[in-house]
């Protein structure tokens, strides 16, 4: 493929089965560069293209939905070796396809698998990588430049790259605006075969254990359920553990839990222990006094179980539940066991 | 000996610059009168009988060089008394070299002990030369001379065994003098000259931060200034700070003492030249100086002025703004103030939410012929609890026919957490700004709720004023609830008519107390309420137990020990209250979690001394 298009590559985030809202973002992107550089330098851009470049097993019924946003063709390679990441790897399989394809650049949203795969990718290209990145700019023949916050975000570094092959890009996720889906157009979907015994891989995955969803850092996890000195000392937090499993999600707590020592400082919400934020927090038997909810404020949904319906946690929650956390769950839990969690 | 002292001189003056007079009548009070070194009973009593027991006699015997007649009766009642005093000295100084040697002094007490036995050694042949000359003269002035004719019976009455006693006498006293630069009696020097320089700021004012282009705070010993080296240098080991450290009683790995002797041995290690390594940071752990809650007590209570805390502060600068080292989960609190100006990280916008009802209508500092600017902070305005307490104080404002305004808006926190956490720099930023609200609206007088807020507006910024804007404008009167009440009660503005509960007990707030030493204001509120008792809790005053939430302590997590808030609810429960009544917002939140840890049958009641007061009137 010549290289005098502008071929810009976005990689697709997808988990179980499913593309990530992400990708979505990184279209627009991708989008927003080609239009930018079309009003720059007419001529080169006026047939630039955005491919999607995917890697992973069963995904091609969710491909051909990415017409829709604006993608041009998509190049997937498949294999059951690519079901689960493995940084050297895909780093060997982008490598082989950039070097078939050669693209102007390449797009990912940050995330942990990314900030795996970029570097090792952009050293095997011999290229720039830049990592949350805000803002991009390229156009041929002109320069290429990123922007980055720096200083827990104080301060923002912008950043000429010297070498302007294919840069490897990370953007950060919340740089990355949702699109609405257009009519799906149908795009092209190269299937590239990929045969991993040709790469001498130094590493080899022997086993994967699953990381028990309880075990999630608070402030990591998307669901977390927090219990309070309402649930009760020893066993009676058993429920909320319970719960949590079933949820999928993780497990936190106020200051007298800790102090109980029923769970470690690291699951403690609050002022004096996590801020956390996840989509979900149920939070049972807990007052809601402003050292808690100092350290949950930005939850996204809160349901709250307690027995006072003047405790202070309802002006915060969602959905609250006036009852004994001991009744109210256990008929919860059994309903998420008896239909799955999202059919309640 | 003279080159002794220069040499312990130029390690303390190695330290930094830093301006400091000297006050003699402060240092001859101190001296004379022994009160900082008598609070502590046992072991200040034996130091005044050890002092005085050296002094006198010294005093006595240079005049007895002069000759001259004073009389039989006079001569012996003086003699009476030297033997009295000299008795006193001896028993002063066995007790101390007893405490000495069972104490848990970490340097072993070979230090202290050596110049003891000296002084043991001067007067015991002191008392012995005495006993052969009264067995050499006849024995008729006896009443004058008791413990010399009790040594003169076992003592022989030879004038060469005299002679030698008497040899062995001057020559312990010109060794004593000799060795003092080189163990601990130099102590007499050092603490002297640390009390002569003994700061005349307030004590709630912070040193200024040392900041240059690549470093702040203290990253090494010689960036303490002379002052806190000196400090070092004086420093008895008596351990006073250690005893009344809250971060030490309740375990965690902090002790005072061991800060500042740390720093003393670092600094003779390095000999005040030399040192360039990082020692300060690997002597002294992040662990202990986070442990830190800012309180004072070490201040308050060392017999010597010297001031532990403020070595810990600047070693915190040092960490934060060198070194972005920050507990973490301090680091949100810090951000919000960045980005918000408070601690809630509501922002400005939602400053004035606590005061959205009808009936709490005041005026803004900008366009108010106000008599006081209310000062509500960030807990009053944000707290949800505390917010309580600040509309409490409204009614009483309202109930005296005060015309006050606030800052709405405009009001930023204080700084004092920031500057206590060590980041100097946010903290000057808010002060900065808060201080030109105050000269835009042309405020002459503050009221604030929260001690903190107190100290910070009453003691630093003045400073920063100064700094910032080159002069300071005639400095404006800070008071707090507690004294602002009183006053409102002794003009009758108010009249507390209605008893609430017969027994209160009563936590002072380390920054109001000890820090700025209010304690009988808040009492008197209390004891003006008809039928109210006030209960005194065991620590109390000077000796008031923090709650644990000062210095940061709001936004730490206490990794080990008991925690402090605990501690102090426990006393409380033991005193058994009905009440229990302070003046700050973090004691208040502190005590309140406190006292709900215990999961007692009985939960004594935690108000604030304005909710008190609006709730009698
Ligand atoms: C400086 C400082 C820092 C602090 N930092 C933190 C922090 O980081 N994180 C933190 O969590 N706390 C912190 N605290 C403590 C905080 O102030 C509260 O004390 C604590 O959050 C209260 O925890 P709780 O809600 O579990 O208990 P409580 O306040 O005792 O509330 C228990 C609640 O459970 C309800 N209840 C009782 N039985 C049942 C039942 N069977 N079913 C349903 N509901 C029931 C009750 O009605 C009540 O509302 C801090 C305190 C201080 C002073
Ligand atoms: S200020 Fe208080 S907590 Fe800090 S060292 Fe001194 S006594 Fe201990
Ligand atoms: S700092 Fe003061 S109180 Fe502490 S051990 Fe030294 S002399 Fe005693």
């Amino acid at each position: 493929m010549s290289s005098d298009k502008m071929n810009i590559w976005i990689l697709v985030n997808h988990r179980q089965g499913t593309v990530e809202k992400e990708t979505y973002g990184l279209a627009a992107e991708a989008q927003r560069l080609l239009t930018m550089s079309k009003q720059n330098s007419e001529e080169y851009c006026s047939d630039g293209k955005i491919t999607a470049v995917a890697l992973g097993a069963g995904l091609d019924a969710e491909l051909k939905q990415l017409g829709a946003y604006g993608i041009n063709s998509v190049v997937y390679a498949e294999g059951q070796e690519l079901a689960r990441y493995n940084g050297e790897l895909f780093a060997e399989v982008l490598l082989k396809l950039y070097e078939k394809y050669k693209p102007a650049c390449i797009l990912m949203d940050h995330n942990t698998e990314t900030s795996d795969l970029a570097p090792r990718l952009a050293s095997l290209m011999n290229t720039s990588i830049v990592t949350r990145v805000i803002d991009f700019t390229i156009s041929i023949n002109r320069e290429i430049a990123a922007t980055r916050p720096v200083s827990s975000g104080y301060l923002f570094e912008k950043f000429k790259l010297e070498r302007t092959s294919c840069p490897v890009i990370t953007l950060l996720p919340n740089v990355l605006n949702e699109t609405e889906a257009a009519e799906n157009r149908n795009i092209e979907i190269i299937n590239e075969k990929i045969d991993p015994g040709t790469f001498n891989l130094k590493t080899k995955v022997t086993e994967i254990m699953e990381a028990a969803p309880e075990d999630l850092e608070i402030d990591e996890a998307e669901i977390v359920i927090s219990g309070g000195r309402g649930v009760g000392k020893e066993e009676s937090l058993d429920i909320i553990t319970r719960l949590a499993k079933s949820l999928k999600g993780s497990v936190g707590g106020t200051r007298p839990i800790i102090d109980w020592q029923l769970l470690p400082f690291e699951r403690q919400i609050g002022q004096t222990g996590k801020v956390i934020s996840p989509r979900l927090l149920f939070a049972c038997g807990i007052s809601g006094a402003n050292e808690y909810t100092t350290g949950m404020e930005k939850s996204r949904l809160v349901v709250a179980i307690n027995t006072d319906p003047g405790a202070r946690i309802f002006k915060f929650a969602d959905l609250s539940v006036i009852g004994d956390v001991h009744e109210v769950l256990p008929r919860v839990i059994e309903k998420i066991e008896e239909r799955g969690i999202w059919n309640l | 000996m003279l080159a002794g002292i220069f040499r312990h001189r130029s390690v303390w003056k190695a330290g930094r610059e830093e301006s400091r007079s000297g006050s003699w009548a402060g240092l001859i009070k101190y001296i004379f009168e022994h009160g900082k070194i008598l609070k502590k009973r046992g072991r200040g009593i034996a130091h005044f009988f050890v002092f005085y027991g050296f002094f006198l006699p010294l005093v006595v015997i240079i005049l007895a060089q002069f000759n001259f007649e004073i009389g039989i009766i006079p001569s012996g009642i003086v003699s009476l008394l030297l033997d009295i005093i000299g008795t006193l000295f001896l028993t002063g100084i066995v007790i101390l070299l007893i405490r000495r040697i069972v104490s848990q002094d970490s340097e072993g007490p070979l230090r202290t002990i050596f110049p003891m036995i000296i002084l043991c050694v001067i007067i015991i042949t002191g008392f012995l030369a005495e006993g052969a000359r009264l067995g050499i003269s006849g024995t008729e002035t006896v009443w004058a001379s008791p413990v010399g004719w009790i040594f003169s019976v076992f003592v022989p009455a030879s004038p060469s065994f005299m002679q030698i006693i008497i040899r062995v006498h001057f020559y312990a006293v010109l060794l004593f003098l000799a060795l003092l630069p080189f163990n601990f009696a130099k102590h007499i020097i050092a603490s002297s000259l640390n009390v002569y320089f003994k700061r005349k700021n307030p004590r709630g004012e912070l040193n200024k931060a040392y900041l240059t282009d690549d470093s702040a705070g203290a990253a090494i010993v010689r960036d303490f200034t002379w002052k806190q080296l000196l400090d070092a240098e004086a420093c008895v080991s008596c351990g006073r700070c250690e005893e009344n450290c809250p971060a030490f009683i309740s375990g965690k790995p902090l002790s005072p003492r061991k800060i500042i002797r740390d720093i003393y041995n670092l600094m003779y290690l390095s000999n005040g030249e030399k040192i360039s390594s990082n020692m300060l940071e690997s002597t002294i752990s992040n662990d202990e100086i986070w442990s830190c809650t800012a309180c004072m007590a070490c201040v308050e209570h060392c017999p010597v002025y010297a001031e532990p805390m403020d070595k810990i502060i600047d070693m915190r600068r040092h960490q934060v703004m060198c070194k972005g080292q920050l507990p973490a989960e301090a680091v949100p609190m810090i951000r919000n103030l960045e980005i918000f100006g408070d601690v809630q990280g509501k922002g400005a916008a939602h400053r004035m939410d606590w005061a959205m009802s009808p009936d709490l209508e005041f005026a803004n500092a900008e366009n108010a012929d106000a008599d006081i600017l209310l000062w509500p902070g960030c807990s009053g305005a944000f707290h949800p609890r505390y917010q309580e307490v600040l509309k409490a104080m409204v009614k009483i404002l309202n109930t005296a026919r005060i015309r006050f305004s606030t800052l709405g808006k405009d009001e930023l926190c204080c700084g004092d957490p920031a500057r206590r956490l060590g980041n100097e720099s946010l903290f000057l930023e808010l002060a900065g700004k808060n201080i030109s609200s105050f000269r835009k609206n042309n405020i002459k007088k503050i009221l604030t709720l929260c001690p903190h807020c107190f100290n910070t507006l009453k003691n630093e910024y003045p400073g920063v004023e100064k700094e910032l804007f080159n002069k300071s404008k005639e400095n404006i009167e800070v008071v707090h609830a507690s004294e602002y009440i009183m006053e409102l009660i002794k003009v009758k503005r108010i009249v507390p008519k209605y008893p609430l509960k017969k027994n209160i007990a009563f936590q002072d707030p380390c920054y109001l107390g000890r820090v700025n030493g209010i304690y009988n204001e808040p009492r008197e509120v209390i004891s003006s309420i008809p039928g109210t008792a006030l209960k005194e809790l065991d620590h109390n005053r000077e000796t008031g137990f923090c709650c644990g939430g000062g210095g940061g302590g709001m936004w730490m997590h206490e990794h080990s020990g008991k925690r402090m808030n605990v501690i102090r609810a426990e006393e409380v429960a033991e005193a058994d209250p009905e009440v229990l009544c302070t003046a700050c917002p973090y004691c208040l939140t502190m005590l309140e979690d406190g006292l709900s840890s215990l999961e007692s049958e009985k939960e004594t009641k935690v108000l604030d001394i304005v909710e008190i007061i609006a709730g009698a009137i």
